[in-house]
């Protein structure tokens, strides 16, 4: 399979400047993210994954190793359309509505007008903001810039997407229409490359995960392979404690490991869900 | 709708700094005339005279300026260091500045809409002539004294035809015991219609009119008096014959009123590849400020030589130009090769 991202001995070192001493903001590190497939960069504040994701999109120049994207290097003009880059933080051109932004963000990536505003339609519309209307983009919450972003970085329909904390201040039901469009994506053969301190969403989407910490690659892999596949639960109702601890006692005599055995209780998105109803267009 | 959205960055930046300007415009210069109105005592007609209106012209210009050079440098995020956003536009944009050249061109569009009205309408309403007359200033000689032991100084008129010209030298001490000083006008070797004039102090104002047919030069001679003579540049100003439309030249000073913000904005782009944006703005702030009511640059000679009924690039005003523009487009080279130095 070709490979979309490709990094070897990947290092960015930012200068001593006055008192601040140098920083290695990414120690070296190899990377293959091939196309379809979603990789997520985990890892502390300030650990280096803005900067692995800036790299690859050309806005960062590696001090040490190199690294292609779609078989050029990040600076390539050609990208520009073929890589989508959400950054973290606030939009700009803040006092545009998000029909202008769009209209502008197509254009600079070569759309025809017509096709740009079909697609921001239906992104807008897909992402549950196409009653913003005139309004600024600076008087939109943080949830609706982050969907914004999104609508922008995939206006293109990229082949790469690199997302800089895609999901952060979306409320549960945004954070899903997300997490489906990206498999959406996957499925057609973009490739995914998304840092995140959601773990349960990174856990929920991820194919291959990246754990750095200070600019060190510290684990990568499959979650399987990460989280170890030998666990298996099963999941009973009706049962006393007492047939509890038979059950356990049978699995132990299996050969099994009775690893733990907890009261579980419903997951949170569900009861959110339940409670605060479907709400139009969301997954 | 589809075709009327604005879409670049020079449209985008148009429309927002018009939108921003219009009103504080539309402030100023009703402030401006209310203000004129109020503060206007007619003395021996001193304060009416149209080179006395600079201020008030001036006025919602500058702001025009402001307006239009702030709305540009906060709307568009490459004019400054760390702005939110600022890498989502820099990988979209194209180009050595990415964006900055064409935002800077959408900000002078909209100021120069705006600032188009005022210098043709509300300039006639403070008094500025409907027609306007080109003065020149006429190159001094290396030695530009006139006194009994130097006695001759010739300039050149460039086979114009003029309708007269203005004699305004500064005096030295006097050599001897006071007499004012006499002297003789030729035109081409000829003496000219006032073929001898008196100057009695320094920066005294002479006319002298000239016959109507192209002329090649005109020549001073000492005739007689203890009071030396200086002709700097400026002293000697040719008046061309025939008017042109006042129109026109509002629409001279307007363009020359957007290079203070040229300067400006070109100098932020420099700025901006590693000023944050309140010191972006205060730099750009204070070029506009020295550039406009500080009188460094053209645009205060724009406006008082267009209240006057002179033509506006005719005299001095064009050659002030060149270090604006050379300034500007300097600091515009200066950041497309430090942006790329960078290397993003």
């Amino acid at each position: 399979m070709a490979t979309a991202i490709s990094a070897r001995q990947l290092a960015v070192t930012f200068p001593r400047r006055g008192r601040q001493q140098a920083v290695d903001a990414l120690r070296p590190l190899d990377l293959d993210l091939a196309p379809g497939r979603i990789v997520g960069v985990l890892g502390p504040n300030g650990s280096g994954k803005t900067t692995l994701l800036r790299v690859l999109a050309g806005l960062q120049l590696p001090t040490g190793g190199t690294a292609t994207v779609l078989d050029q290097p990040p600076t390539a003009r050609a990208l520009r359309r073929r890589v989508a880059f959400q950054p973290e933080g606030p939009l700009p051109l803040d006092v545009l509505s998000a029909r202008e932004f769009l209209a502008y963000v197509g254009a600079e990536l070569g759309l025809p007008n017509a096709e740009s505003d079909a697609r921001a339609e239906r992104w807008l519309e897909r992402l549950d903001l196409r009653h913003t209307g005139r309004r600024w983009i600076r008087t939109f919450s943080t949830g609706m810039q982050r969907r914004l972003a999104l609508a922008a970085a995939l206006l293109g329909d990229p082949e790469v997407l690199l997302l800089d904390e895609p999901t952060a201040g979306l409320d549960p039901f945004g954070s899903a229409t997300v997490m489906a469009i990206l498999r959406e994506r996957a499925a057609a053969g973009t490739a995914v490359l998304m840092a995140s301190h959601q773990l349960l969403e990174v856990e929920e989407i991820c194919d291959e995960v990246l754990v750095l910490q200070a600019g060190e690659l510290r684990a990568r892999g499959t979650l399987a392979a990460l989280l170890g596949t030998d666990a298996q639960a099963l999941v009973v109702r009706g049962l006393d404690d007492g047939a509890i601890a038979r059950l356990g006692d049978a699995a132990r005599r299996l050969g099994g490991e009775v690893l733990a055995v907890e009261r579980q209780r419903q997951h949170l998105f569900a009861l959110f869900r339940r409670l605060a109803g479907p709400r139009g267009g969301q997954p | 709708m589809t075709g009327l959205r604005a879409r670049h960055p020079f449209t985008l930046t148009f429309v927002h700094c018009l939108r921003r300007a219009l009103l504080p415009v539309l402030g100023a210069t009703g402030a401006s005339a209310l203000l004129r109105t109020a503060t206007t005592t007619p003395l021996a007609g001193l304060e009416t005279a149209p080179g006395a209106q600079t201020p008030w012209l001036h006025l919602p210009l500058v702001v025009a300026a402001f307006a239009c050079a702030a709305a540009a440098a906060t709307f568009w995020p490459l004019f400054a260091a760390r702005r939110p956003g600022r890498d989502q536009v820099e990988r979209l944009q194209r180009g050595p500045l990415r964006g900055c050249g064409a935002a800077l061109a959408g900000a002078l569009l909209a100021q120069l809409v705006l600032t188009l009205p005022l210098m043709t309408g509300f300039a006639r309403l403070l008094g500025a002539p409907a027609t306007a007359v080109a003065h020149v200033e006429l190159p001094v000689p290396p030695q530009p004294l006139l006194t009994a032991t130097q006695p001759r100084l010739s300039f050149a008129l460039g086979d114009r035809v003029l309708d007269e010209v203005r004699l305004r030298p500064a005096a030295g001490p006097p050599t001897g015991p006071w007499q004012p000083t006499h002297v003789r006008v030729h035109v081409d070797g000829a003496p000219a219609a006032a073929a001898e004039v008196t100057f009695e102090q320094s920066l005294q104002l002479v006319r002298v009119p000239l016959p109507a047919r192209p002329l090649h030069t005109l020549e001073l001679e000492f005739v007689s008096g203890t009071v030396p003579l200086l002709f700097p540049r400026g002293a000697v100003v040719a008046v061309e014959a025939g008017t042109r439309s006042g129109l026109w030249n509002g629409v001279r000073a307007a363009w020359i009123y957007l290079l203070p913000s040229f300067v400006a904005l070109a100098l932020a782009m420099l700025f901006g590849a590693a000023a944050t944006l309140p010191t972006v703005l205060t730099a750009a702030g204070g070029l506009l400020f020295v550039g406009t009511i500080g009188g460094a640059g053209p645009a205060d000679d724009a406006v008082r030589s267009l209240l006057r009924g002179h033509e506006v690039l005719a005299g001095r005003t064009f050659s002030a130009c060149i270090p604006s523009l050379a300034a500007g487009s300097l600091a515009m080279i200066v950041a497309m090769l430090l942006r790329r130095r960078l290397g993003r």
